[in-house]
């Protein structure tokens, strides 16, 4: 069996033959997303490292597009012979009759929003490991108490090609690297766990950035709170939701039904609403896949458009859907750049990159202050929604009684639970303090992505807080 | 598989001490949507991943190039990678020089038509949308099918391979009653697709849809709560079927476990009763991730806590200790999983387990599994949707709700189980309808 070539390896000629041959039977539009990628991964656990994994993915889908509908074919190992196979295949299975047309050939340059200056690669894995070891001990250093520490280290470096009918050749290059801190204290018995993984598009420069040493005392600090917190009140409450990571409360319940995967099905309460108030009028949001070195941006998205800036949101106003392909044949309306997917597994859909809400003019003390009782969350959990009802349920990491307009004691087993449509009519202040670097994976249709999300702190008024 | 077996054995000379683990998967899926086929994929993907030991220490590598070369490059990359990492005693392999070659395919998948499928799946969005005028859309009504390979070898000769395949269908029904919009879902899945009941799956999809429109909030405080069939396989699985189950020895060796030191002890009601069962439901598992023969297993007896669960790295970690068979392999690391766990069946229909609770609370969905709960302390807090009870029967929907409590107090309060237990629920863990004799809710 032949070795697969490097995507970037293939030549124009091929990629537009490729594509060509998957129209012969017909179709309206199709692309070829040919991949290979590089994943470094370290874990250190229990005082030692317990798993070093190196790995190479490398394959290519096709997508052949007719109407509203699509068929998609993928394979591993893409040799020349497995990609003319996966043509004739995909062109089997649209079989309209009349063939499809390739537009004029346009190449794009990139663009140097993702651009590693010291490729993961280039780094030896003992270089890495004594990293992870500067951290472990940074926490055990922070307190008596921190027990355990857990590290991931993780970089990937994927090298994408994508081709399409229109004509366009985007070759581009995706990198993130990513530290993830667990600590682990104990007191009387009573464990608990802080976790803190911030992550970038970004080579080993990242660690300029945020020094591993941080990385682990944040996660220290977030298990010592917890130790001392008692179980959180339940009932409807306001609640104050801070900055960074807090914005997954908007990516979850507001982000995934303003993406075209849940409008073009009619799956979604924002399901023509754009142009009508739908938020609070201190609410503005954005999707930026611009960043430089944001963890969700790219040069490209997975259809070869340049990646862009998108108003979601415009003083409670909707502004902007998140669309690709499919879904803006389905919608009728302008693609926005927003396809992506994991890998070649997955055909492309409308995904977040850099999602939050805009800053606001109020201080956080102001939004305590205006609080007699209620919750301050500093770090919430991972969370899910429901896309067609945006009923979402997340957890606290950690969280605050506020009363009498003063942070009380901490509180634990908290999750906030409501609909994204009301949350965002009760957001009635938000902070001047944004932060978009909240690091998360998101999983939904294209499977599991890279997605920052991040707001200023919020004040939000009647959330359901279920404790116990 | 032949070829693929000749292939991991050149693989294994670069390794020195270690093994190599294949997986090969062909899937096609389809999703019906107003009408029409709207997506068609299909697909074929295999991986190798090989694992390397040297010194009582470990490295991976895996990579998805199928040539000598790169079969042999991934050898050799686990093996330097095996250099830089920490010395475990667990690192070890399994000593075993067994064969063999297993056939788990239970039907086959060529019964219907490659059209014969589109036309089942268009059948069930149909027959969906046609039981209740306020079915307003399917969002999700998928086909799905998949047939699969795997294969162990190791440098002390282990040498075996399996096949398995199933297919299933998927369906999500949105109701919508004025403002109030609600959602049914329902799977099935089979040996073979002409014995798949689409159509059967599509009409309580609608039914679970209907049923919760006119939801109302109620009033927070400790209820009786039935946790229907379903419900009760998320939230238990949550916990027991868990990459950090407490059931594990890796878990309660890096003392992450309530149960550390209660093997032998009662941890649960007389109706708790969990078996590990591999030759289970659609996708039996003959040996494990470390190439371990599995078998038939009670991890919990009558609320007894009889096994904890290991593979070849927990087991060697105590001198006690041997592996149950419950190696989980994926291309990065080996780790702990069941196989086809379940909580053991109990008599009688959910309506009968109604009546014994009178007044109370169905739930019938769990949500937020991810995020609301947590498997060391077993506490969890889940948006939960269902129906009030009152007189032994289903009253009106509950909306706004929130279940929270522990798994370990959990399962000391089950007080009585129906016989509805399901075979091969998502989420890795089958449960029957159980009641709870008091749990936290919180509403309004």
């Amino acid at each position: 069996m032949a070795s697969s070539p490097s995507s970037h390896q293939l030549d124009d000629d091929l990629l537009r033959s490729t594509v060509a041959a998957a129209l012969a039977h017909g179709g309206d539009y199709c692309d070829l997303f040919i991949e290979d990628r590089d994943d470094t991964t370290i874990h250190f656990d229990d005082g030692k490292v317990s798993g070093i994994t190196t790995g190479t993915t490398a394959g290519a889908g096709i997508r052949v597009i007719c109407g509203v509908n699509y068929v998609y074919l993928y394979t591993g190992n893409p040799t020349r012979d497995a990609l003319s196979r996966l043509a004739e295949r995909a062109a089997e299975a649209v079989r309209t009759g009349q063939s499809g047309n390739l537009g004029p050939l346009s190449v794009r340059q990139e663009r140097g929003i993702v651009r590693p200056k010291i490729e993961p690669g280039s780094v030896s894995l003992a270089e890495k490991i004594r990293l992870i070891e500067r951290a472990n001990q940074a926490s055990r250093d922070h307190s008596p108490l921190i027990r355990e520490v857990v590290v991931r280290y993780a970089d990937d470096d994927q090298r994408v090609t994508i081709a399409t009918s229109d004509g366009t050749i985007a070759r581009d290059r995706r990198v993130h690297t990513r530290f993830v801190v667990q600590s682990i204290a104990e007191r009387d018995g009573k464990k608990e766990t802080g976790f803190y993984g911030p992550g970038r598009s970004m080579g080993w420069e990242f660690f300029d950035l945020i020094a591993p040493e941080a990385i682990a005392q944040e996660s220290a600090r977030i298990a010592l709170v917890r130790l001392d917190a008692d179980y959180a009140p339940q009932g409807k409450m306001p609640v104050v939701i801070d900055n960074e990571f807090g914005g997954v409360i908007f990516h979850e319940a507001c982000g995934h039904p303003l993406e075209a995967t849940s409008i073009a099905n009619d799956a979604s309460v924002f399901c023509g609403k754009c142009g009508e108030k739908i938020a609070n009028e201190v609410v503005s949001a954005v999707d930026d896949g611009t960043i430089p070195g944001g963890w969700g941006s790219a040069d490209y998205d997975d259809e070869a458009n340049p990646t862009q800036r998108n108003q979601l949101i415009t003083n409670g106003v909707l502004t902007s859907y998140m669309i690709d392909r499919l879904g803006s044949i389905k919608m009728g309306m302008p693609g926005t750049h927003s396809s992506r997917r994991e890998s070649y597994k997955y055909a492309p859909t409308s995904r977040m990159t850099n999602t939050f809400i805009d800053r606001g003019t109020d201080s956080l003390e102001s939004m305590i202050g205006s609080i007699d009782r209620g919750i301050y969350c500093v770090k919430l959990g991972g969370g899910s929604v429901n896309p067609p009802t945006t009923d979402f349920n997340f957890a606290v990491q950690e969280g605050y009684l506020i009363s009498g307009g003063r942070v009380d004691r901490p509180v634990k087993g908290a999750s906030l639970i409501g609909k994204g449509s009301e949350i965002l009519m009760n957001i009635e202040m938000v902070g001047d303090n944004l932060d978009a670097t909240g690091t998360g994976m998101c999983g939904s249709l294209s499977g599991s992505i890279p997605a920052a999300v991040g707001q200023p702190a919020i004040k939000v008024s009647g959330l359901v807080v279920g404790g116990r | 598989m032949d070829e693929m077996q000749t292939r991991l054995a050149g693989g294994l000379e670069a390794i020195e001490t270690g093994d190599l683990f294949y997986a090969r998967g062909r899937t096609l899926q389809m999703k019906a949507f107003k009408g029409e086929i709207a997506s068609f994929t299909e697909s074929d993907n295999q991986w190798v991943s090989a694992r390397a030991i040297a010194d009582s220490r470990l490295g991976t590598a895996y990579t998805e190039r199928f040539d000598e070369r790169s079969i042999a490059e991934v050898a050799v990359r686990a093996r330097e990678n095996a250099r830089f990492g920490g010395r475990d005693p667990g690192n070890t392999l399994y000593p075993s020089g067994e064969q063999g070659e297993f056939d788990g395919r239970r039907g086959s998948l060529d019964t219907v038509t490659v059209d014969g499928k589109k036309e089942m799946t268009l059948a069930a969005e149909r027959v969906a949308k046609a039981c209740d005028p306020r079915i307003v859309n399917v969002p999700y009504c998928y086909y799905a099918e998949s047939d699969g390979a795997h294969a162990i070898v190791s440098s002390h000769g282990l040498n075996k391979a399996q096949l398995t395949s199933s297919c299933m269908c998927f369906l999500m029904v949105m109701a919508r009653d004025g403002d109030e919009t609600q959602t049914g879902a329902e799977f099935a899945i089979s040996a073979d697709p002409s014995s798949l009941d689409t159509e059967e799956a599509a009409r309580t999809a609608a039914r679970r849809a209907i049923e919760k429109l006119g939801a109302r909030e109620i009033d927070s405080g400790e209820y009786r709560v039935v946790f229907e069939n379903l419900a009760a396989s998320e939230l238990l699985g949550a916990f027991i079927a868990s990459p950090g189950s407490p059931f594990y020895g890796e878990t309660i060796q890096k003392g992450k476990s309530m149960l550390a030191g209660k093997l032998g002890t009662k941890i649960g009601s007389d109706l708790f009763t969990v078996i590990d069962d591999p030759a289970r439901g659609l996708k039996p598992s003959f040996f494990d991730g470390d190439g371990v023969a599995t078998r038939r297993l009670a991890l919990v007896e009558r609320g007894t806590f009889t096994t904890v669960v290991h593979n070849v790295y927990s087991a060697s970690r105590e001198e006690d200790a041997r592996t149950t068979g419950h190696a989980s392999r994926g291309r990065e690391r080996v780790g702990t999983g069941l196989h086809g766990p379940y909580l053991e069946n109990g008599e009688g229909g959910l309506d009968r387990l109604l009546a014994e609770m009178g007044s109370g609370i169905l739930i019938t969905e769990v949500e937020g599994l991810h995020a609301g709960l947590n498997t060391v302390t077993g506490d969890f807090s889940l948006s939960a949707k269902g129906f009030m009870v009152e007189d032994g029967t289903k009253s009106y929907a509950v909306r706004n709700v929130v279940v929270a409590g522990n798994f370990f107090e959990l399962a000391s309060r089950i007080a009585a189980k129906a016989g509805d237990l399901r075979e091969d629920t998502r989420g890795g863990f089958d449960a029957p309808s159980v009641m709870i004799e008091k749990v936290s809710v919180s509403g309004r």
